[in-house]
């Protein structure tokens, strides 16, 4: 393994997250290049209607609380925080791809 | 863990550091100047993004416009003074303080569609009164500088303790490179570079995080050796967290967001449609970073890091000292700066926007209600050159800034309440607001002197929610909100021409 690699572990999250960036940057110009060519046409005019908003933030908080707590059971939990800090980005991503098919 | 000893990184030179920083704005530079061709056109583009920022710019840059410097180091360093407790009580209110902006974004955007600042809303809601619009354009400009200065000052901590750069040559570039693209593009250039900022928060932090571990002998090894300190470090559920800064943290975190113009202006900004799932998916989604980052001041605890001889008494630097004594390879290391330092210029963009906004709206077009199109696009960049030379001027002088600091707090914390009843209760005055504004701080900031930062909060809190409420019962008038929405797009002029991109 070389050094600058480190670990099996680590180059295995270098070669996710490498991926993931490439998803997220995929959308994200996609998205930007929508929003050029959209410039000059007016908003659909629908409304804000989205009606989750109270349970989302209760699930939100659960579930960063039970990750957090989560870290005190056992060692291996503590690669959660990895695991979340690579779902995030794809979730991000997934909001630029709703942003295209709106 | 006492075999580990911590090892330091020549190739860390001032000049590598200088480079990362110069790097990164040239990336982020690009990036805006392709926006500004193609995006903005006019002072409406610059300082709202012409209100058409989408589900997905909504959520990345919201991400990146709420994780501070601060978010980054302060997530690792309350967890090596706590433990989980630390992580818990820096972590949750902290997204939640977003998701806790939604009823009031989601009312303002139905209530005024075309209004741009806090002050336009309280001068619009009050008959045009002065003083209350004072108070919250005061607010708003302290607010936004104390980010600025909070943020570079973050800047150059992380690039002088890593690389050993001079701390005021790290923070007038860092300074520069924001102004400069922050120029060229406005909002959408804060939004675009924060959702490219977003990704650099997360992928790499969780490449780091797995070094990092490898470094300091495995999650075993970490995990064995905290358990071993005893003193609940693995538990949630210390008191001294909350005590200590959980509850006040919560509080001010809740001040920051629902009283923030950084926040309404997004909400100005975005699609009508979709204003409420975005807040929800920033707040949601920005909960990994400090979930992951925090995770570096368990290893700091595990290592028995000392805060004296390690971090010269400022357990912040937790996270900077690991990641550059542990032995990781320099590239990493480099990742990290590049981490926290997108983290400083977005939330910098984003305070020197809103400074933009509400010079144009509420100091400009009032004192020139006939200024022209052009004119009043020149005049949109005038406060982030004075933003940027007062931020230079703080850290360059040494000056103490507690009483920017101070100020900055003071107001935010006594315009909250009373905004929020501007919002909701058809009886808030415009007496009210300004003496429940002032009283709060007058009454409240020697108690938070005397008495500790929890209890001043709350007095603040108390006397800005009494006065109102009892200058709203005894006055028979009730405000009719539909007023609102014939309130007039600010920044429309009679020269205002939408012309097509170049």
């Amino acid at each position: 393994m070389s050094s600058s690699l480190v670990s099996p572990a680590t180059t295995i999250t270098i070669i996710a997250g490498a991926l993931i960036s490439i998803f997220y940057l995929r959308y994200m110009w996609s998205a930007l290049q929508r929003a050029v060519l959209s410039i000059n046409k007016p908003e659909d005019g629908r409304t804000d209607a989205f009606a989750h908003s109270f349970i989302g933030a209760i699930v939100a908080v659960v579930a960063s609380s039970l990750a957090i707590a989560s870290y005190g059971l056992s060692p291996q939990f503590l690669y959660l925080g990895v695991l979340l800090a690579l779902i995030a980005p794809i979730a991000v991503g997934y909001t630029f791809y709703r942003e295209l098919q709106d | 863990m006492d075999g580990l000893g911590f090892v330091t990184d020549k190739a860390l030179t001032p000049a590598a550091g200088v480079a990362a920083e110069i790097l990164l704005g040239v990336v982020l530079l690009a990036l805006v100047y392709y926006v500004k061709t193609k995006l903005v056109r006019n002072t409406k583009d610059f300082v709202i993004a012409n209100r058409k920022i989408g589900f997905g710019f909504g959520v990345a840059g919201l991400i990146s416009i709420w994780t501070w410097a601060m978010a980054v180091m302060m997530s690792a360093a309350q967890t090596y003074s706590f433990g989980l407790s630390g992580l818990f009580w820096f972590t949750v209110p902290n997204g939640l303080a977003v998701i806790a902006v939604i009823p009031f974004v989601r009312k303002i955007r139905s209530l005024m569609p075309d209004g741009y600042t806090i002050p336009e809303f309280v001068k619009a809601r009050f008959d045009g009164n002065n003083l209350a619009g004072g108070v919250v354009v005061l607010g708003s400009l302290f607010g936004s500088l104390i980010e600025v200065v909070i943020n570079i000052k973050g800047t150059s901590l992380v690039v002088s303790n890593v690389f050993g750069v001079d701390p005021k040559v790290a923070a007038i570039i860092g300074l520069l490179v924001v102004l400069v693209y922050s120029i060229l593009g406005g909002l959408w250039a804060s939004i675009t570079t924060s959702a490219l900022a977003t990704l650099l928060h997360t992928a790499p932090s969780a490449i780091i995080l797995v070094a990092a571990f490898h470094y300091a002998g495995g999650v075993d090894a970490v995990w064995n050796s905290v358990a071993a300190q005893g003193n609940d470090l693995l538990t949630v559920t210390r008191p001294d967290a909350a005590t200590g800064f959980g509850i006040t943290l919560a509080l001010g975190l809740l001040t920051a967001t629902i009283a923030g113009q950084e926040f309404w202006q997004v909400a100005w900004a975005l699609k009508k449609k979709d204003v409420s799932r975005t807040f929800l998916w920033a707040g949601a989604w920005f909960y990994p970073i400090p979930i992951c980052l925090g995770l570096l001041g368990l290893i700091g605890l595990a290592l028995h890091v000392d805060i004296n001889t390690h971090l010269g008494g400022d357990a912040a630097a937790i996270g900077p000292f690991l990641v550059s004594h542990l032995g990781l390879p320099t590239w990493l290391v480099i990742l990290y700066v590049i981490v926290i330092l997108s983290a400083c210029y977005s939330v910098i963009d984003s305070a020197f926007t809103a400074t933009s906004s509400v010079f144009v709206v509420d100091i400009v077009k009032p004192l020139a209600p006939q200024i022209g199109e052009r004119a009043l696009f020149v005049w949109a960049k005038a406060p982030m050159f004075l933003a940027a030379a007062i931020a230079a001027g703080v850290v360059l002088t040494g000056v103490d800034f507690v009483t920017i600091v101070l100020t900055s707090y003071a107001i935010r914390t006594a315009i909250l309440i009373p905004l929020v009843l501007s919002l909701f209760w058809a009886r808030m005055t415009g007496l009210g607001f300004v003496a429940g504004t002032v009283l709060a701080i007058v009454i409240g900031m020697p108690i938070r002197a005397a008495a500790g930062e929890l209890w001043g909060s709350l007095a603040i809190l108390a006397v800005s929610a009494a006065v109102p409420l009892a200058a709203g019962l005894l006055s028979n008038r009730r405000f009719d909100f539909a007023q609102l929405r014939r309130v007039k797009d600010a920044t429309l002029t009679a020269s205002a021409q939408v012309a097509p991109a170049e």
